[in-house]
């Protein structure tokens, strides 16, 4: 094995450029269990603008290196998005792992991933190009693909997530839940987060994300569409509807940590629950 | 307060907490060789052949082969194998041992081992089982009689599933032949249980079979018998490598191979008169006992002598049987089959109290056993029952009356619930076990020096017996405890003090140190060595315990205990978490107050996560949640702040006036657990443990009600 640490993002890429498909390296508290290790490692840890948690007029912008308890500790971080990571496994894993490393994780249980497509997030993404860094970004619904598998291109590198302003502003009317065997290190057996946004007597933003339904995170754009424009009201009367809308998605499974009637019964209380909160 | 009650510095505080303490998987010794089980993949089979790959230099296979003495172990007739013999019984059962120097590749090995199998039918749930391991039955008078006369009768049936251990360390030996003398080292609780089981599998005469304990990284039970047949595994496979051989379970292989608590299936029927008290009781309980007797039959025992709880039943018709399955074997567990009959009892008798449509405390209170009182075995309670005195104590530290009020009724998501779970234990193994075949004995020298050591082959799991025995000794003798030397055991050094099991260290071999030490006080010289022992006398007082019938007392005095349970539910996802309660023991009186508010706290997690989270299912032969991300114990997050008190009731016939303690804290939490969630999910529960998973769709059908 050979190890690298990139100090700068440009000397990041051009190591994924030289070694396509390199492990990156963030906090490793997944890689460290599944062991999937390749020959070439590229810490990420060092690399100081991945190392940064930023919000301005444009949103929160999380390195990709930023671990989780940097983000519990930090003053520009809304308390929503604290209330999910701290319910993410230990405090010992919470000093290590990072949310880039979580979506890139791809598991149908991510904790953050929920939050995020709530959220509306954006990953961005760096390459070495002709003439330096190349950046692209992607919305998280667009990235994460399948179970352990990302859009993330082999010479690629994940720098960073940024969450809209829009979505954290006080307009916004959260839910969020994540249901697991106990109150620490516990594997997500079902998670949902809720997301409505209001102008004057409307809904201007409505998502739902349940998590560890399906092989990916179960998202409803046509009942966004149709929620959107929307007043109370209007959305009382079709809330039957919509309700069936936002858990089309749900297909969840028997497995060792729950089963699927349970999942179903949870992600239908927790989606009526929301509901009743946004036609208040 | 007398010197031993007050918190002490456990003895093996610092070499734990240090790092020093040497546990079997730190063990080294020159020309060591690793050995891994080749395991059954099958629930049920007739091994056809074994295809080893081709061992490299250095590298040796071990299997029933080998085994020129008996390859079966003796402790009961169900022919156990030390390795599977023609047949295997259950996924995980050992078939093979390869040892050599590289761990990695004795893994290799091992993992290239195929084993050709002819499937059998296999039997996949105690249901499907028409074979009992062993059955009892007994009568308590005239139990037909009182449901002849009775006016109102309830019957209902509680479940309950596995539970697993937990210990922080996996099992390990490491066994060492030198000539015709083998040692043991390792992680296990009973030395001597090692010594008869080696002696008798490879026709030694015990002096050649040497068993060290090693430091012990917790056991709960699970390090019982198991380490036996582990023991005779290394111990062949030393001997046919003729080098050291250090074999230490994966956590996936201790999983599988070790016992778990028995799933059971009890059912209550009451007899009632007029005045709604009980007059008799049948019950009939059935446990997976899994492909192996094991220690089934006096787990069995211990069940059904404590299947009326705390509570003074005059009549009784008892049916027990473990059944055999081709499931891992269920064995022994903190507690003894206790846990799982006080489960049951409380939540009947809270069911009972609703039907008649009394207050479950209420009702509890009236039936409760006092001193002079027949045991369900027409034993005697010979000593003072302070129940009633405990019940109100924990009533005032939890504000249980008014909470019990407050919670009624509840609306919203989150709602709470508290619960009280009555309990009681035998102190002692069961029956007259500690007269007709422990007949324990207790050996104490002085040294020149002055300087003392206690010869008893009782181990420290945690539960810290070594910092017990020290205070007593101490305590009698009236000298500092820096003076008193009490070692991990080895048995070419201590005598047979028994077995560290049943709650029975403090109150058997405890109190024959007492009565060492207080002989020692009177023949005492200084600067000389002497040495004391003693055996164990049965107290006279004692009816004879007849298995037979059921009848006499199966154990000299009981340790009580009350535990109260206050829970939160969200009903949007069926999750609850314990907010508060707490216990209040009768433990004779504690040697070391702090060392039992640990059993206490342990105790009661152990019992929630018993009847909360602690999942264990198999399904077509195979664990479900065979790791620890699957299968889930509580943790620090999951308790609440409890109060955690003794009261004293002290025992002339135990040293200090101690009784047992360890096994008795994790009865009561898990029935007061399921109480509570009962009030705050508005519903009855009969089957554990209550995951989100049940206890959701519980909720949504007492909606439709």
């Amino acid at each position: 094995m050979v190890a690298y640490y990139p100090e700068t993002i440009m000397e990041a890429v051009s190591l994924r450029k030289d070694h396509p498909g390199a492990t990156i390296y963030a906090g490793g508290t997944d890689l460290m269990v599944t062991k999937k290790i390749g020959e070439h490692v590229i810490f990420v840890t060092h690399v100081e603008e991945m190392r940064t948690l930023t919000r301005d007029e444009n949103g929160l912008t999380i390195g990709a290196a930023v671990p989780y308890v940097e983000i519990l500790a930090s003053h520009e971080v809304p308390e929503i998005i604290k209330d999910v990571i701290v319910d993410i496994a230990s405090p010992a894993i919470r000093s290590r792992g990072t949310v880039a490393g979580n979506i890139c994780n791809a598991s149908p249980a991510g904790d953050t991933l929920p939050m995020l497509h709530a959220l509306d997030a954006v990953v961005c993404l760096a390459s070495a190009g002709d003439d330096g860094v190349v950046c692209r970004q992607m919305p998280i619904g667009e990235f994460v693909l399948g179970v352990r598998r990302t859009a993330l291109q082999e010479n690629e590198v994940v720098t960073a997530i940024k969450i809209p302003a829009d979505a954290l502003t006080e307009n916004n009317l959260y839910a969020y839940k994540k249901v697991g065997a106990r109150r620490a290190e516990a594997i997500s057996k079902l998670s949902f987060f809720g997301r409505a946004a209001f102008g004057g007597e409307r809904i201007t933003t409505f998502r739902t994300a349940f998590g560890s339904v399906f092989i990916i995170t179960a998202v409803s754009p046509e009942a966004s569409r149709l929620v959107e424009g929307m007043t109370k009201a209007e959305l009382a009367q079709k809330r039957e509807e919509i309700s069936e809308m936002c858990l089309k998605n749900v297909k969840p499974i028997d497995d060792q940590r729950s089963n699927a009637a349970y999942r179903a019964l949870a992600a239908r209380n927790l989606l009526k629950d929301f509901l009743d909160k946004v036609t208040e | 307060m007398a010197r031993f009650h007050k918190d002490t510095v456990r003895v093996d505080h610092h070499e734990k907490t240090g790092g020093r303490a040497a546990y079997i998987a730190d063990y080294r010794v020159e020309g060591m060789l690793y050995g891994y089980m080749v395991r059954s993949q099958k629930a049920h089979a007739r091994i056809k052949a074994i295809h080893y790959p081709e061992m490299p230099e250095g590298y040796t296979f071990v299997d029933e082969r080998d085994m020129t003495t008996p390859n079966y172990l003796r402790n009961e007739e169900d022919g156990q194998f030390i390795f599977a013999s023609h047949e295997v019984n259950y996924i995980g059962e050992g078939i093979a041992v390869i040892c050599g120097p590289d761990k990695a590749k004795v893994k290799e090995l091992v993992e290239k081992t195929v084993v050709e199998y002819e499937d059998l039918p296999a039997v996949l749930s105690m249901e499907a089982s028409d074979e009992a391991l062993i059955a009892y039955h007994y009568n308590k008078f005239d139990a037909d009689e009182a449901f002849e006369k009775a006016a109102f009768t309830f019957k209902e049936t509680i479940y309950g599933g596995r539970q697993e251990h937990v210990y922080l360390e996996t099992c390990g030996i490491m066994g060492e032949w030198v000539n015709d003398k083998v040692t043991l080292t390792g992680s296990f609780q009973n030395p001597y249980y090692i010594v008869n089981e080696v002696a008798e599998v490879f026709k030694l005469d015990p002096k050649q079979v040497q068993a060290k304990a090693a430091y012990i990284g917790g056991a709960f039970g699970g390090k019982e018998d198991y380490p036996s047949l582990l023991a005779c595994q290394a111990a062949a496979a030393a001997r046919k490598a003729g080098r050291p051989v250090l074999m230490i379970l994966s956590r996936k292989e201790d999983v599988l191979d070790t016992p778990k608590r028995h799933p059971f299936a009890i059912t209550y029927e009451a007899a009632l008169d007029e005045a709604n008290t009980i007059t008799g009781l049948r019950v009939r309980l059935v446990y997976d006992g899994g492909a192996y007797g094991t220690t089934s039959p006096t787990i069995l025992q211990r069940s059904l002598i404590t299947c009326t709880g705390v509570y003074r039943i005059p009549a009784l018709d008892v049916d027990g049987r473990a059944m055999k399955t081709n499931h891992v074997p269920s064995g022994a567990f903190r507690g003894f089959g206790a846990p799982q009959t006080h489960l049951a009892i409380e939540t009947f008798m809270n069911h009972l109290a609703y039907r008649v449509g009394e207050e479950p405390l209420a009702f509890k209170r009236r039936h409760l056993a006092k001193q002079g009182d027949l045991t369900s075995t027409r034993g005697i309670f010979h000593y003072p029952v302070i129940v009633n005195d405990m019940i109100d104590k924990a009533m005032e530290l939890s504000d249980y009356q008014n909470k019990k009020k407050a919670y009624a009724n509840q609306t919203g998501r989150m709602r709470r619930g508290i619960g009280m779970g009555l309990s009681i234990h035998g102190c002692g193994f069961t029956g007259s076990a500690e007269r007709d075949f422990l007949k324990s004995e207790m050996k104490v020298t002085k040294y020149a020096d002055d300087t003392v050591e206690i010869l008893a082959c009782n181990t420290d799991m945690g539960q810290g017996v070594r910092t017990a025995f020290t205070k007593i000794a101490g305590e009698v003798l009236d000298l500092p405890y820096e003076q008193i030397i009490f070692k991990n055991p080895d048995t070419d050094r201590v005598v047979n003090s028994g077995p560290t099991v049943a709650s029975r260290s403090v109150i058997i071999p405890g109190k024959l140190l007492e009565l060492c030490c207080k002989e020692l006080k009177e023949i005492w010289k200084r600067g000389e060595e002497q040495t004391v022992v003693r055996k164990y006398e049965h107290p006279e007082f004692m009816i004879p315990w007849d298995l037979s019938q059921f009848y006499g007392d199966p154990y000299p005095t009981y340790s009580w205990g009350v535990n109260v349970i206050e829970v939160e539910l969200d009903i949007l996802t069926g999750e609850s978490h314990v907010i508060g309660g707490g216990g209040v023991y009768d433990v004779g009186v504690a040697i070391d107050e702090r060392i039992l508010r640990g059993q206490i706290e342990g105790g009661m997690l152990q019992g929630v996560g018993y009847a909360s989270m602690e999942n264990m299912e198999i399904k077509d032969g195979r664990i479900q949640q065979a790791s620890y991300t699957d299968y889930m114990i509580p943790t620090a997050m999951d308790t609440a702040m409890w109060f955690a008190m003794t009261m004293p009731n002290p025992y002339d016939r135990g040293p200090l006036g101690a009784k047992g303690a360890g096994e008795l804290t994790i009865l009561g939490s898990a029935p007061a657990f399921v109480e509570a969630l009962e009030q705050a999910a508005g519903t009855e529960f009969t089957r554990m443990p209550l995951t989100p998973e049940r206890v959701l769709p519980a909720i949504e059908e007492a909606k439709h009600d």
